[in-house]
Parts: structure tokens; sequence; C-alpha cells
């Protein structure tokens, strides 16, 4: 079979030159990334929880008579905030689309990986890893 | 014609040698040192890792020193993850469009690797041409097919047996961790056993591995009929002193089957002027 070889060479060159093209600068590729990050969190105050059973049982009638009849006189404490705030870490998965080339950087240190529901995971979380897996 | 002494029989005909053949002929015995410059190119000289960049050679990323992304490597994870590779086969594409081959013979560190491993005065057998098909069962099931249906974690995953990510990822790798006092990671048995039996090989054969198993040859071979830059054999050139099969590293018949599929154009048969450089585009006849 003879090759038009002058065409052949003409629409490698093109072809390739659109994939170069198509794959820096168009084609993106979804990256699922586990990502972390801090949030404030209203976390019930336990002793003010203990004060306000102590308030019930009170006024449930449950006071202790004195000598005399007269009830005994509780000491006041003073006001606690009803919650407390606390900081905590939050792990929470976002979609991220990157390049193709930055897939390309990745795959030589093994930092995306397929799973079996065809979603493609970051491997790492901060920094990556030095060397390929294999 | 019989008259003339054979050693004179290539001045008695018309010596229209195109420019690029007279530079090809000229660059041919300085192939060392093109491919120890190139080989320098892949080092990362400037510490500069673009691995976000495919390279057109047999290198692995693993490399402390490597400049690129090996295009092999990039492949099979590409398979791995059901990815079209447009970087990857766009760079093969337009390299091999150019060159073909002549990537193998000028640019390929593994390859130059090899022929100074032939270099060493040991008996050399030949290996069967049938034999150079291997490599396209190795670029069609461990780098493709494999990845593809069964992901990395593959043991016959390419890069898993890859003799250059062993001899330029994995030793330096078990040398900086030697050094450093820490426990030493081996390579797997396949690995190392694939890394010494290619090791052994560059010694008793001319490039056994760009012959057997390399896939990323095999593509450039593929490419050699249609690149840029193709080699052409003028029979009525020829003054039949198979001066040609003498210089052929591969051993091969040049004017039987030059520019071939195993041809890394290494440009020795250069020296007979029956065999010239030309573009694609030449439509010279040549008497």
């Amino acid at each position: 079979m003879h090759i038009n070889r002058p065409l052949t060479l003409i629409f490698l060159l093109v072809a390739a030159a659109g994939m170069l093209l198509y794959g820096s600068l168009f084609h993106r590729i979804v990256v699922e990334v586990a990502m972390q990050r801090e949030i404030s969190i209203a976390v019930p105050n336990r002793a003010a929880a203990e004060r306000e059973d102590w308030g019930t049982q009170e006024r449930d009638g449950a006071g202790t008579l004195q000598a005399g009849g007269a009830p005994m006189q509780r000491p006041s404490a003073p006001p606690l905030p009803d919650v407390k705030m606390e900081t905590v870490t939050e792990t929470y998965v976002e979609n991220q689309q990157e390049y193709e080339w930055t897939i390309v950087r990745e795959t030589t240190f093994g930092g995306v990986a397929r799973l079996a529901n065809g979603v493609l995971k970051r491997t790492y979380s901060g920094k990556p890893p030095a060397l390929c897996p294999s | 014609m019989g008259s003339i002494p054979i050693r004179l029989r290539h001045f008695y005909y018309p010596m229209a040698d195109s420019t690029i053949s007279k530079v090809a002929r000229r660059l041919a015995g300085w192939r060392a040192w093109i491919q120890a410059g190139f080989l320098l190119m892949w080092l990362d000289p400037l510490m500069i890792r673009m691995h976000s960049v495919c390279g057109p050679v047999f290198h692995c990323y693993s490399c402390p020193l490597a400049t690129f992304a090996c295009p092999i490597g990039v492949l099979a994870n590409f398979s791995a993850l059901h990815l079209f590779p447009f970087l990857a086969l766009g760079t093969l594409a337009f390299v091999g469009a150019l060159f073909g081959s002549f990537v193998c013979g000028w640019a390929c560190p593994f390859g130059f690797l090899q022929d100074l491993a032939a270099k060493v005065p040991t008996p050399k057998f030949a290996l069967p041409a049938w034999m150079s098909c291997f490599r396209y069962g190795v670029l069609f099931l461990l780098v493709l097919a494999i990845p593809y249906l069964f992901g990395e974690e593959h043991p016959l995953f390419f890069c898993r047996l890859c003799p250059a990510g062993a001899l330029e990822g994995a030793v330096p790798h078990m040398a900086q961790l030697a050094v450093a006092g820490q426990p030493i990671v081996w390579p797997t048995a396949a690995k190392t056993i694939v890394l010494v039996l290619t090791l052994l090989a560059m010694f008793f054969t001319w490039r056994p591995w760009c012959t057997l198993f390399c896939p990323l040859g095999a593509i450039y071979g593929l490419l050699n009929r249609t690149s840029l830059l193709v080699l052409r054999f003028q029979p009525s050139r020829c003054g039949n002193c198979e001066r040609c099969r003498n210089v052929c590293l591969d051993g091969r018949e040049p004017e039987q089957r030059i520019d071939g599929l195993r041809c890394i154009r290494c440009l020795e048969c250069t020296q007979c002027r029956a065999v010239r450089v030309e573009t694609v585009f030449s439509q010279k006849n040549m008497p």
C-alpha cells in the first residue's frame, strides 16, 4: 500500500499540534480533593446544664427545711454562659477541575487514583509524595 | 564498472548530495557526543523539574535528575485513570513526525547507555528480526490494556517492570536511604530481574531493550516511514561493496530494509554514498 508521505506528515503535525493545544489549554479533569477547614461550633456548657438541673429540682419543691420550718437558703452562684465555642477541624470533599498538565505532574508521584466508581481522587493532602509508588 | 576498484567506485558517480545528507554524514561520527549532550538536558541541569511537560525520550520521572515526565509512564498512568493523554500523544506525534527514530539513536539516554555497554569487547549476538514485534506487545498490553483494565496496582503495570525506572529511580533512592542511614526499600523481584537481565544483555547484544521491549521505540519506528527526515537507499549508486552492512550497528541489510521499524537512524550507513538523508518532500530523481 502506497503511503502519501508528505500528506501523512502534514496530517500528523496538525493532529499533534491540535492535541498539544487542546491538552494544555482546554482539557480539564475533575478530581475529588479532601479539604480541611476549621470551624467554630457551639458546644453546650455542661456546668451550666448541671446548674439548670439543680435549679429545676429547686422549683420542684425539693428544698430542705431547716429546723423551725424555714427553707434552707442556697448560696448564689455566678452566672455561666449556656454554650461555649470550640474550634474543630472539619474534613470535606471538593471537586476541583485541574488542567491536564497538572494531572501529568501528579501521575509522576501517584498523586491521583481512580476509585471503583470511576471518580478520580487525589491521594494526598498537604505536601505531595516525593516518589512514584511503582 | 568492474575495472574500477571497489573503494573508489563511489567517487565515479555524480555526487549530488543534499545539504542535509552532507550534514548528517558529518554528524554521524559525533553521535556519542551528541547523545551525551542530550543526556545533560534530560538530567535537569538547572534543577527545574518540569514534570508537567512530557519529554520525548525514555527517562524515568522518578530519577532524582529527571527534567521531564516519561511519556510511556504518562501513557500508562492515564490509561489506568481512563483519561485520554492529549499532551503525551501530542508530544510523541509531533517529535515522531519530525524525527522518527532519530530520537532513539541520538537523544535517548537509555539507548546511550546501551551503546556505551556495547563498546565493551565482549562476544556479540544478533537478535532475530521477528523478535522486535515484542515491543508492540509490550506497548499494547503493559502500557495500555493492563493499566486500563486492572489499574496501576497490577504487577504487570509497565512502570512496575521498567528497567529505566529501576536504574534511574529505584537505585538512586536506595542510595539516598543508605546514605541517610534509613532502612533500604528494595524494588520488586520482577523489576530487579528485568533490570539485571537487561544490563547483562547490553554487553552481549546491541541495544537489547530497544530491539525487544521498548514501547517508545515501537511508536517512533512506526513513524519512520512518514517522518520529515527519511533515509533513502539509491540502488543506482550501489556498488555492491556491502560496506553498509558492515557498519550497520543492528547487523541489518540497509540496502534492503533501510529506515525500517527497527532502524534507530544512527546514520552509520551514510558512510556509503548510496544512502542519503532527505526530507519527505524531496522529489529528486537520482541516477
